[in-house]
This record gives structure tokens, C-alpha cells and sequence, in this order.
């Protein structure tokens, strides 16, 4: 209930921050698409590892946080672990890499925000921290931005998960949530697998047309799906009105 | 012929007619001069391509929508009794409907075509107002059409059960009560055209709350519902139509189509598959799921089989070997249902998924469509309104210029619809105001062709109307 | 026989069937016969019924191991995104900036490459045409969603792009080209 109250709470400061700013225009995935990633050195705490020995064997996930924010981070965690728990396969299919883009953060920091942001340990994402240069290099291959907001802790930043296979991205999600359905199918082309089509992430829809779930791939009875039953609802509505209301008593 | 007792819907459905077939004409020459466009005989008027197509498309959807249903009206007396304030009410709404539109298209020269596909409406260089007003004119003929098909079940419902109305007692085997085929269809039809105009008036509230606040709408929601709502109308009158020949027919044959556990349950399974084939129309949509996929092509397939078995079979067994009294009217018909069968093979092999890849939006899909529609609905509904003046004016069925006008609408409308389809197998795209670039070179010379064709049809259609209104005047008189 | 080719003479032998059919029908009534009632058709139309179902359900299964959405899950060669918009399509080959300095980009012949198509603003449609002129593959672009196209060029030579729903007043002109080689 709390943390329920705390998310929406953060999710409105950080659009009002969002606001404030006048909002950037969002990524456009496809400047970066196949594009290399650098091989950028990480500290886990306990190891340093190069960033390459996490895409050798299985693609890669990685999400950008600070242990400071109060803004979108956390609630925006939460979400992608829901979502990585929703699909599963987190160091079997794939790497998740949460990586801090505050240079003044420390391992331990970060790694309390993640838990704190409902990320539990035995969910094996790699929590790092990496130096400023290769933080440069890194969120600059990836797109990804971050400013000072005023003389405050606080940093202005967009929310991405950039998928990464063999060196190279392949799909960056974007979007202020993770819907398990995008991580799958990223998953899936990151993978190599035929993915026909995905949305866009986009606001202010009024009413999705199909979701599928991800785990069994059955088209979900969301909003968009009820309107196709509008029609018939309305069909029989009218036959039953006519036929068994209204003239009840018709030979 | 022997004079009937007066159909209470005489004077109506002589206006239904006189205004469709004027139309007819206007949006003829509208398809006309798109075309000479197209073979680049008309360079400057090329603005006015799109409007012209809108226009065109819009317009004669409507008409061939309203004159099924007119006719159906028309034949309906016999059995049961619509409301004849309905009658009025829907054709002048439908007539305030039509001059909204071509305010909108004419004066605001909204271009979005028949289907104004999301959000193409909001990002044309059409001024917004035309865009509402299009949407506007929509509305009403929504409306309109709406309390016209509810009257028509209420009518029914006032005689028949439902499962009567449908035919079910003879699926399960009874001959008691009878019910006339023509209901069965109809009531199919009209019950299947309430789920298309639901799916209109649902995809107009999404217009207007897009209008009226920040929401922006799924693009593949509007698509769906798009095509559901204008693959369904564009059948339905077909099937309209084929109705009003199962009725028609006999009086010229002299053999009676009797309902049967065969016709009722083609007719009922035609109305369950129509609701599903129109996913043919978004195969190259990967986001659409695949098993719809699958399901639009198993639809379109299967509803081909009552279309064939029973009707169009239908249609030759009763003439076969019988005593059929040919004149304009038995041929306009007769050789109508051989154009829906041909525009029929057109549709079917355009919705195998794997052709559609070579033939989605290529010239082949209006090629298909004037097929079933110039060589089918089109002759089916000409030819009945032509009954329906000589039995409204009482006069006699021979009509010496008929010969003359059938031979130049088939030469006419078969040539047209064929260099569209040599066109669509050469790949050239539909709505396309010219076809400039090396690749779709073919493109201009079936322009000419089709026009060519084109006015030989016009010309016919011409003819038809010199006769028609001659007995359209004879029966207003008769009325008076 | 190129396929579009091959549905057009399809049509065209099953259509002119349909016509024979219909010119003999209307000729038999030059000799009509009372005694002719439809019921002995019945026969035949069962025969008729069950020839249309076998040969639409043939067709059915046959047509089906070509849908152009079930393809392998080869992994493509190259992934060419392209955005179609108000009246172009901008194809973002992987490699080159958008300033568009170095060499031309190209097509590698007889490749797997996966076109990520979408739309910034309505819907477009993005049809490959060979150089001969012929529509080799389709998909359409849709603001909001990104369709994936595999496609592999066996021969080389100049593609073309069109697009194939109408987009507005200047749809006609939208048109780009692939050089495959
Ligand atoms: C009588 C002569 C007719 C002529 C000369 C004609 C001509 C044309 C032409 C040239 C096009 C544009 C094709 C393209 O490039 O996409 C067209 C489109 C169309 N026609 Fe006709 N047509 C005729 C009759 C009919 C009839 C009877 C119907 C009945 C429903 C009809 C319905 C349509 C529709 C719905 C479109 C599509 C409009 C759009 O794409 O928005 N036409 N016609
Ligand atoms: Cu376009
Ligand atoms: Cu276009």
C-alpha cells in the first residue's frame, strides 16, 4: 500500500520534472540500432569485469540508475524487474546489467537502492559501477543523457532498457514502464528470433489494440480487445430487444 | 403483367431509385476522369485526384448500400410491414448525409478516401473543419442507416420468430412455418449490418475524442474497426442484392426458390463468416496476430461455398432448361450473378495471404471490387429498379434498345474492370493520382484502356437511364 | 512463370469457365422443358459442394507454409530499420551517419536482411519492387508499431520502394531506391 502510494507519488514528481524541463524529444531507436557497444570496464564490488564478457555467451540487458534519485529510477526499476520476473530466464536466456550513471555512487549505494526499488538478490541482475570515461563512452553508444537539475543532487534522465547482443545493439525500449510483452519480444530479437512486429512505446493511447501475454503468447482481453465485442454485444441487445421483449407473444 | 395490389412503398422507392441512379451517373464520370488522369491525358487537374476518388469511392458505397436496400424494402411489403416514416426519414437523413460529405470533400477538399484510414484524416492539408464535417456526414448516414436496418428487424420480428425469420426449423428437419428465403437473407444480412454500423458509430467516437481531448488512438484498433465496418457495408449489399433476386427471379422463371435446410444454412453460416473475412484486409500487418491471419483466409475461403453452391448454383438451376422470359430486367440480373461469381474468384485468390503479398493495394483489389460491383450488384439493382418501373407504370417488358445496352455495358464494364486487373498483375498501385516513375511505366496504358472501356459503359449507363426515366415518368404519373 | 503472372491466368481460365457455364445455362432455355425441376440438380450440387470444399481446403494447407510472417528464425544479416514518413521513407543503413559521407550504401545479394519498418506519422506501406518492375515483398508501416520484413535478394540490380497506401496528397511520389549487389 505504502510503496504502492511512494510509486505514484515519485512517478508524479518525475513527471512534473519531466515537465518542468520540457521533455526531449524521446530516443530514436534506430540511429543507434547495430551500432557497437564499447567494451567499457565494470566494478561489481566484489570483481572488475569487462562489459563484453556479459554479452559473450547469452545477449544483454542494461538499465540505467543512480542511487540518488527520487525520481523515475525506482519506480522504473520495479517495473522491469516485474517484468524480468514475469518472463523469466534472467542468466539462463540473458544479462541483466544495472549500471549507475552518478560517478559519485558506490557499489554498496547502489546496490541498497535496488533493493530498496524491490530488486531481491537472488534475481541475479549484476549491479556495477563504471569510471567517467567509460561511462562517456557507453551512454553516448547507447543514447543515453543525464544533467544536473539546478545545484540540487538531483539528475535530469530518460528511462531505457538497451538490449545487446554480440557486441551491437538491437532494440532499445524506451517508455516510462517495462511491459513484460517489449522485454520479451526484445528478448527474442536479441536472440535472433523472428519477431513480426512490436509497438512503439507510446503515451496517451486511448485503447490498446492486442497485448499478448508473454508467458503464454494468447492474445490478452484488454480494453482494445472488449470494443470487437461491442458490436456483437450490440447485435444481440437488439435482437433480444425485438424479438423476445417486444414481441413476445409472435407465432 | 398482372397488376398487383399497390405497394405502399411505390412513391419512395421511386425517389430511392431516380436518385441513385443520377448519382450513379455523377460518380461514374468522377471514376471517368480519374482514370483519364491516370493516363496522364489531363495534366493540371491532377489536385484533384484524391477528392475526386473520396468522392467516388464514398459516394458509390453509399448508393449501392442504399439501393439494395431500397429494393429490399421494395420486395418486403409482400411479407411483412416497415414503417413507412422510417422510409422518409432515412432517405432524406440520408440525403442531408450525402450533401454534408460533398461539402466537405468539395468545398474543404477533404482527400482522405472512402475509409479515411486513422489518422490520415487529422493530417491531410485539408482545413480541420472538413475533416469533421466529413465525419460529420458519416454520423448521420450512420444514424440514418441505423434506424433504417432496426425498423427492418422490428418489421420482421413483428411476424416472424427468430429462429423462424432464420430459417432453423428446416436445419432441424421441419418444412412448418414457412419462411420465404428473401427473409432468411435479409435478416442475416440486416442483423450483420448492425455490427457494421455499431463499428462506425464506435470508430466516429474515437474521431471525435481525439478531437476533443489529448488521447491519440491505436492505429491498429482504427484499422480493425475500419475494415470492419467498410468490408461488411460493401457485402452486405451484395448480399442485399442477391436477396432481392432469390424474390425477383422466380416471376420471370416461373420455378420458386424454396427454403430449404440447404439455403438456411448456408445463409446462416454467411453471416457468421462475413464478420471475420475482413481481417483479409490487414494480412500485411505483422502486428495484427497471426492466427487472425489464419482466420481471414479460412474465412474468405469458406464463405465462397454457400456463395457458389447455393446461390450462384442456385441461379443457373432455376434457369436451366426453364420457360425464363428474357428482357432487361431477367438479363441485367441473370448475367449480374455471373459478375459477383467472376469478381468472387478475383476476391478469393487476392485473399490468400501468400498472393497478397504481390496484390495488396496493387490496381487488382479495385479491380476485383468493380467486378463484383459494375458487373454484378450494380446490374443486379439496375435491373430490378427497370422491374420495378414497369410494374409500378403497368407498362409491357419489351424493350427494343435493351439488346444495345447490355451488349455495350458488358463490352464496357468487362473491359474496364479488366485492364484494372492486367494492371494489378503488372503490379501498379491503386490510388495513385499518376504513374511516374520507371517501374509502374505500365501503369498509363491500362489508364487508357480503362478508359477507353469506360466510356463505352458510361455510354451504356447513359442509354439505360434515357430508358429508365421514360418509364420512371410514366410511373410517377401513374401514381399521381 | 512469375507469380502474379500465374494468379492472373488463373483467374482468367477459372472466369471464363464461369462465362461458359452461364452462356450455356442461358442458351438451354432456347429449349425449355417443363418437366425439368430444379430438385434433379441436387445431385450435382452435392458433387459441386464437396469438389469447392476439397479444393479450397487443398489450398488452404498448400498456401499456408508461405505465409511471409512464419519465416525460420535464421538471424538475419544484416537489420536495415526504415521509417516511412509524409512523403519519403528514410532507410537507415547500418554503418553510414546521416550526414551520408563514404561510400554509397548497398544491399548484399543473396543475405537475410530484416527491414524494421514503422511510420512517424500515418500509415504507409512499404513495397520492394524488383528492377524489373514486379512487387517482391510488402509490408505496411504503421505509426506506432515497427513491422519486421526478411527479406533475401537473390540477383542484383536497382530495387525500388513505393508506397502503397494512400498517405496523402503526395502518396504517388513516395518512392526511394535499394541498390542490391
Ligand atoms: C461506372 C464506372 C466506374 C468507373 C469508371 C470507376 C472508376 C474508378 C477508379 C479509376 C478508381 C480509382 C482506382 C485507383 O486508382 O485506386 C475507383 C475507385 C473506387 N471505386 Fe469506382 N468506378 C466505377 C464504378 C464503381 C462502382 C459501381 C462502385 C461501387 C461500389 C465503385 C466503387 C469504388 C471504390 C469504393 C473505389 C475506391 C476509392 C478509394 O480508394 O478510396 N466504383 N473507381
Ligand atoms: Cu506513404
Ligand atoms: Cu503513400
Amino acid at each position: 500500500m505504502i510503496t504502492g502510494f511512494t510509486v505514484i507519488l515519485m512517478g508524479g514528481v518525475s513527471f512534473c520534472y519531466s515537465q518542468a524541463n520540457g521533455t526531449p524529444p524521446p530516443l530514436d531507436e534506430d540511429l543507434f540500432l547495430y551500432k557497437p557497444v564499447p567494451d567499457i570496464l565494470i566494478d561489481t564490488g566484489k570483481t572488475k569485469i569487462q562489459l563484453s564478457s556479459l554479452w559473450q555467451e547469452r545477449p544483454l540487458l542494461l538499465a540505467y540508475v543512480y542511487a540518488e534519485c527520487k525520481g523515475r529510477c525506482s519506480p522504473y526499476l520495479l517495473s522491469f524487474s516485474n517484468a524480468v520476473n514475469t518472463i523469466g530466464g534472467v542468466n539462463r536466456d540473458y544479462n541483466v546489467l544495472i549500471l549507475s550513471f552518478d560517478t559519485t555512487d558506490n557499489i554498496s549505494r547502489v546496490r541498497a537502492f535496488c533493493r530498496m526499488a524491490g530488486i531481491d538478490r537472488n534475481q541475479k541482475f549484476i549491479i556495477g559501477t563504471t569510471n567517467a570515461v567509460d561511462l562517456k563512452k557507453i551512454t553516448n553508444a547507447t543514447g543515453f543523457w543525464y544533467k544536473q537539475i539546478g545545484n540540487s543532487n538531483q539528475l535530469d534522465h530518460p528511462v531505457q532498457i538497451t538490449g545487446i547482443a554480440n557486441g551491437q545493439i538491437r532494440r532499445i525500449i524506451t517508455g516510462d514502464e517495462v511491459a513484460a510483452q517489449r522485454l520479451n519480444e526484445a528478448v527474442q530479437i536479441l536472440s535472433g528470433y523472428f519477431v513480426r512486429s512490436y509497438p512503439m512505446s507510446s503515451k496517451n493511447i486511448l485503447f490498446r489494440c492486442f497485448e499478448t501475454d508473454p508467458e503464454t503468447g494468447a492474445v490478452k482481453i484488454t480494453a482494445g480487445a472488449m470494443i470487437f465485442f461491442v458490436p456483437a454485444m450490440g447485435i444481440l441487445v437488439i435482437i433480444f430487444y425485438l424479438f423476445y421483449f417486444k414481441n413476445k407473444k409472435t407465432v | 403483367m398482372e397488376t398487383k395490389s399497390k405497394n405502399i412503398f411505390s412513391s419512395i422507392t421511386l425517389w430511392w431509385m431516380l436518385t441513385v441512379i443520377i448519382l450513379f451517373i455523377v460518380l461514374a464520370f468522377l471514376g471517368l476522369f480519374m482514370r483519364t488522369e491516370q493516363a496522364n491525358l489531363l495534366p493540371g487537374l491532377q489536385e484533384y485526384f484524391y477528392s475526386a476518388m473520396t468522392l467516388h469511392g464514398i459516394g458509390m458505397a453509399g448508393i449501392w448500400y442504399v439501393g439494395s436496400m431500397a429494393g429490399v424494402i421494395y420486395v418486403s411489403a409482400k411479407y411483412i410491414s416497415p414503417s413507412k416514416k422510417v422510409q422518409n426519414f432515412s432517405y432524406i437523413t440520408s440525403v442531408l448525409g450525402i450533401v454534408v460529405i460533398l461539402i466537405s470533400v468539395v468545398i474543404g477538399k477533404f482527400a482522405a478516401g472512402w475509409y479515411f484510414l486513422y489518422p490520415l484524416p487529422f493530417k491531410g492539408t485539408w482545413p480541420m473543419w472538413s475533416t469533421v464535417a466529413f465525419l460529420l456526414g458519416i454520423t448521420i448516414l450512420g444514424v440514418s442507416w441505423l434506424v433504417w436496418n432496426f425498423d427492418y428487424l422490428r418489421a420482421v420480428s413483428e411476424k416472424y420468430k427468430l429462429h423462424h425469420a432464420l430459417g432453423w426449423q428446416y436445419i432441424s428437419g421441419k418444412e412448418e412455418p414457412v419462411t420465404p428465403p428473401f427473409i432468411t437473407i435479409t435478416t442475416t444480412s440486416v442483423i450483420a449490418c448492425f455490427a457494421a454500423l455499431i463499428s462506425a458509430v464506435i470508430l466516429i467516437i474515437f474521431y471525435f475524442t481525439e478531437i476533443g481531448t489529448e488521447k491519440m488512438n491505436d492505429a491498429l484498433l482504427m484499422k480493425n474497426l475500419t475494415f470492419f465496418f467498410g468490408h461488411l457495408i460493401v457485402n452486405l449489399s451484395m448480399y442485399l442484392g442477391v436477396g432481392i433476386v432469390y424474390d425477383v427471379f422466380p416471376e420471370y422463371t416461373g420455378r420458386y426458390w424454396k427454403n430449404n435446410r440447404a439455403v438456411s444454412i448456408a445463409w446462416n453460416f454467411v453471416l457468421l463468416l462475413v464478420l471475420f473475412a475482413y481481417f483479409h484486409h490487414l494480412y500485411m500487418d505483422f502486428a495484427q496476430p497471426v492466427w487472425m491471419q489464419y482466420a481471414g483466409q479460412i474465412a474468405s475461403y469458406t464463405s465462397s461455398i454457400p456463395a457458389a453452391i447455393m446461390s450462384i448454383f442456385g441461379t443457373l438451376a432455376i434457369v436451366y432448361k426453364s420457360n425464363i422470359k428474357w428482357n432487361l430486367s431477367s438479363s441485367f440480373m441473370f448475367l449480374g450473378i455471373m459478375g459477383w461469381a467472376i469478381g468472387g474468384i478475383g476476391a478469393v485468390i487476392d485473399s490468400t495471404v501468400a498472393v497478397n503479398t504481390v496484390f495488396h493495394n496493387t490496381l487488382w483489389v479495385p479491380a476485383h471490387f468493380h467486378t463484383y460491383m459494375i458487373a454484378g450488384l450494380v446490374m443486379i439493382i439496375m435491373g430490378y429498379f427497370f422491374h420495378v418501373v414497369l410494374e409500378i407504370s403497368e407498362s409491357n417488358r419489351n424493350e427494343r434498345t435493351s439488346q444495345i445496352i447490355l451488349g455495350l455495358y458488358l463490352i464496357g464494364g468487362y473491359g474496364f474492370v479488366m485492364a484494372f486487373y492486367m494492371a494489378g498483375a503488372d503490379s501498379i498501385p491503386r490510388r495513385y493520382s499518376s504513374y511516374g516513375w520507371d517501374v509502374i511505366s505500365k501503369g498509363p496504358f491500362w489508364a487508357e484502356m480503362g478508359l477507353f472501356f469506360g466510356l463505352l459503359l458510361f455510354l451504356a449507363i447513359l442509354l439505360y437511364f434515357i430508358v429508365f426515366f421514360n418509364k420512371w415518368k410514366k410511373a410517377y404519373h401513374t401514381l399521381q | 512463370m512469375q507469380s502474379q503472372k500465374l494468379y492472373l491466368t488463373i483467374f482468367l481460365l477459372i472466369g471464363l469457365l464461369i462465362v461458359l457455364t452461364f452462356r450455356y445455362i442461358s442458351r438451354s432455355t432456347k429449349n425449355p422443358n417443363p418437366e425439368w425441376v430444379v430438385k434433379k440438380a441436387y445431385k450435382f450440387r452435392g458433387i459441386l459442394f464437396y469438389v469447392q470444399m476439397i479444393v479450397l481446403f487443398v489450398l488452404l494447407f498448400f498456401t499456408f507454409s508461405m505465409l511471409p510472417y512464419s519465416k525460420s528464425n535464421e538471424t538475419p544479416n544484416l537489420v536495415i530499420p526504415v521509417d516511412a514518413m509524409m512523403f519519403s521513407f528514410d532507410i537507415k543503413y547500418p554503418g553510414t551517419d546521416s550526414a551520408g559521407t563514404g561510400q554509397k550504401p548497398y544491399i548484399p545479394v543473396n543475405q537475410l536482411i530484416e527491414f524494421r519498418v514503422s511510420s512517424k506519422d500515418v500509415n504507409h506501406d512499404f513495397a520492394i519492387y524488383s528492377p524489373k518492375g514486379d512487387i517482391i515483398a510488402q509490408v505496411q508501416a504503421m505509426p506506432g508499431y515497427v513491422n519486421v520484413l526478411r527479406v533475401k535478394f537473390t540477383e542484383p540490380g536497382v530495387y525500388s520502394a513505393l508506397c502503397l497506401e494512400y498517405c496523402g496528397m503526395a502518396h504517388q511520389i513516395m518512392k526511394t531506391e535499394m541498390e542490391v549487389k
